[in-house]
């Protein structure tokens, strides 16, 4: 096509426009493109660009709160459960539940882009506004059900209780019912309240091996007869070290740490050396039993003076510490370990 | 080193041969396995005879088996027993002994009573050791909570539970 035929067919055109006949206007709306795919400008996130920042997998690395609120409260996906867990579990370390509520207040709040006709305002409502509430509901729900700490969240509650009467009652009568009566209870319960159990932000991340070879029955104790009866007795005079099975000894020293263990809660762990903590009064339990195994499997050793009978002690605690070892009771191992390091 | 195990306690003056240079390469690399009785029992009874410097260096190394040779190392440069050249036998292996351990704790089967105190190391070095903000990459005046230190943090604590009584 050469330069003669464009100019001919600009005239034209430029006749057709100026003399011609123009068509009709359609009789029917002609649809908003914008609606027809309405997830172009639905999908956008409400932080900015600068807010956050990702590892090169992906991976969340760095935010503001106002950004992890939102991931904690997506419009388009269901709530990533291990990003939820991890949230709960450490949120107090670089915030605080005050500022948390304020947050999630401020997310609730959330209002379309202006300039918005009236049905991209619909559809934003329908498909974003709904979405963010509900889940702003749902975050709350699981904060005050299952991850809440009573010592340092109970701040909020008059804050959660207004907010609730305020907000949440007239969009979602519900929920909202449910939320006020776990807020009454956490009222009624004060500080002294015991932590939610199961702790759901104590729940294993998927990506972590885990296999569980469980007994198929509680095995029987390992015990003589005599020293069944000594026991009974407490006749502890005439009881030896040795009269101990191996095996037996290492199950009761794991029995002793299990309960002491099993209180030790998350925050202690976390929070521990930090200015201003509580003290970790579990760990420290645990620890101290440790202490005090190892000072007395040393002590049982040093106090023996007859050669051969040291001999045979040390041979016990060898044994117990395989035994440990081999059922997996690291600790145990470690007490014993850690005896023959101290009585050097 | 491995000969060192068929050897009589009051063999004295074999142990003489042993120098702590010696006792340093084959200790290091026999951590003798906590299943051996005997290797565990000779090494104990060797330290507690006191019969030469390498007594020190057995006791240390048992105990690194369940613990750390950090703290082996260490053990050994504050009683003065470890010197340059028997430390540039355990350096190589000092990065690795956490990271064993760790592995063992990580991978290890359940039901698995726990040793506390690493994962209490963990989090004070995850703690410490990240900063609690960072800068954003697109705006450089900008400070963003750093997740990942939390993130790390928390999987530690997730990690406590993962091996259940």
């Amino acid at each position: 096509m050469g330069r003669g035929d464009n100019h001919d067919e600009g005239n034209l055109l430029e006749e057709k426009i100026l003399h011609g006949v123009l068509p009709s206007i359609p009789t029917t709306d002609v649809p908003d493109q914008s609606l027809l795919d309405p997830d172009s400008w639905l999908q956008s996130h409400d932080y900015l660009p600068e807010d956050i920042a990702f590892d090169k997998d992906g991976h969340l690395v760095g935010a503001t709160l106002q950004a992890i609120v939102e991931k904690m409260t997506p419009h388009a996906s269901i709530v990533d459960s291990a990003f939820s867990s991890i949230f709960f579990l450490t949120f107090r370390l670089f915030s605080s539940p005050t500022q948390l509520v304020q947050t999630i207040i401020d997310r609730y709040n959330l209002v379309p882009p202006p300039g918005l006709s009236e049905e991209r305002v619909y559809v934003w409502q329908q498909r974003k506004g709904i979405p963010v509430r509900l889940r702003v509901s749902n975050l709350i729900k699981s904060w005050l059900e299952l991850y809440w700490r009573p010592a340092s969240d109970n701040v909020v509650l008059k804050l959660l209780l207004d907010f609730n009467r305020d907000a949440l009652a007239h969009m979602f009568p519900g929920p909202s019912q449910r939320i006020h009566e776990t807020i009454t209870t956490r009222e009624r319960e004060g500080e002294q309240a015991i932590p939610p159990t199961p702790r759901p932000d104590l729940v294993r991340d998927p990506s972590m091996a885990f296999i569980v070879n469980s007994p198929s029955e509680i095995p029987r104790p390992i015990m003589t007869k005599t020293l069944f009866s000594q026991l009974r007795s407490r006749n502890f005079a005439a009881i030896s070290i040795t009269d101990f099975d191996a095996l037996e000894l290492a199950r009761q020293f794991t029995i002793m740490e299990s309960n002491l263990f099993c209180a030790i809660q998350p925050e202690e762990i976390l929070e521990s050396g930090q200015e201003g903590s509580k003290p970790p009064l579990n760990v420290r339990a645990v620890t101290g039993l440790s202490t005090v195994i190892t000072g007395w499997v040393a002590e049982c050793i040093l106090n023996e003076t007859d050669i051969k009978k040291r001999t045979t002690l040390v041979k016990f605690f060898i044994k117990l510490a395989d035994v440990s070892h081999s059922h997996s009771s690291l600790r145990g191992k470690v007490c014993v370990d850690s005896a023959w390091y101290s009585a050097a | 080193m491995l000969t060192l195990r068929g050897t009589a306690l009051h063999d004295v003056e074999q142990l003489r041969y042993i120098t702590l240079h010696s006792c340093g390469v084959g200790l290091v690399d026999y951590f003798p396995p906590a299943a051996d009785l005997d290797g565990m029992f000779f090494f104990l009874c060797l330290s507690s005879s006191h019969l030469c410097l390498s007594t020190f260096f057995c006791r240390a190394c048992l105990r690194s088996r369940s613990c750390s040779l950090m703290a082996c190392a260490n053990s050994l440069t504050m009683h003065g027993i470890i010197t340059s050249t028997a430390h540039a036998y355990v350096r190589p292996y000092l990065p690795l002994s956490h990271f064993w351990v760790g592995a063992q704790l990580y991978d290890v089967v359940a039901v698995l009573t726990l040793y506390l105190g690493l994962y209490l190391t963990d989090v004070t070095f995850c703690r410490e050791g990240n900063t609690s903000h960072r800068t954003s990459p697109l705006a450089a005046d900008k400070k963003l909570i750093n997740f990942s230190k939390y993130h790390k943090m928390a999987r530690i604590v997730q990690g406590t539970v993962c091996v259940p009584f």
